[in-house]
């Protein structure tokens, strides 16, 4: 799944490290989420739609 | 990626913690069992005691890792863990299979006593560190710049 989250975050000026610290996750995790290695579960995903004050669909694509 | 505790998250601190107290749990229960073994050789049901005795650390390290699963609230680690048991799993069933084969067909040696262990826990380390080579993340600056992770 295809995801805008690096972009999000490089526009917020926020390092994965920051990102990580406010989803309370590592920065494997949020580097597996941006390379699109691993796809969030929905509370996670929630949590970045709050984040980023955007809704989860124009985050995600599911790339079809 | 350097080891530091204080980055740990709360739940891997505890696994840690617990998992430590464990291993600890199964060399004195192990050793007792094994000197109380040479000293007064049971046989029978005393035997069998002692041989269940020393399974109780081995899933007590089990419950560990499972309540290990349910605090951990990063998913992505979460996973990487389940992965690296399955990974445990399968090492100890081919061994296992891969014995009884040999014992089946009139082999006659024997192996290491605890072998399984050994495998299980090596098959883990040796998926954990692999797993960590393939998701290493870029230099944050690198990271900052979008220029993407390691795949």
């Amino acid at each position: 799944m295809r995801n805008r989250i690096r972009e999000l975050r490089v526009e917020r000026g926020w390092s994965q490290a920051d990102l990580a610290e406010k989803l309370e996750v590592s920065r494997q995790s949020v580097n597996a989420i941006e390379t699109g290695k691993f796809d969030p579960s929905l509370p996670l995903a929630f949590k970045l739609s709050r984040l980023f004050g955007r809704k989860i669909d124009s985050m995600f694509q599911d790339g079809e | 990626m350097a080891w530091n505790w204080k980055k740990l998250g709360a739940a891997k601190k505890s696994l840690i913690r617990r998992g430590a107290v464990v291993l600890v749990a199964y060399e004195v229960v192990f050793v007792a069992a094994m000197f109380w073994v040479d000293r007064t050789k049971p046989a029978g049901p005393m035997l069998f005691v002692l041989a269940l005795l020393t399974t109780l650390p081995v899933l007590a390290f089990i419950a560990t890792l499972a309540r290990y699963l349910g605090e951990e609230v990063d998913e992505f680690h979460r996973q990487l863990v389940v992965r690296c048991l399955l990974w445990g799993t399968a090492a100890v069933m081919a061994t296992v299979c891969f014995h009884g084969f040999l014992q089946l067909f009139g082999w006659r040696g024997s192996w290491p006593a605890a072998v399984e262990l050994g495998v299980f826990l090596t098959a883990m380390l040796v998926a954990k560190l692999t797993y960590r080579v393939q998701n290493r993340v870029p230099a944050d600056a690198d990271a900052m710049l979008g220029s993407g992770g390691v795949r």
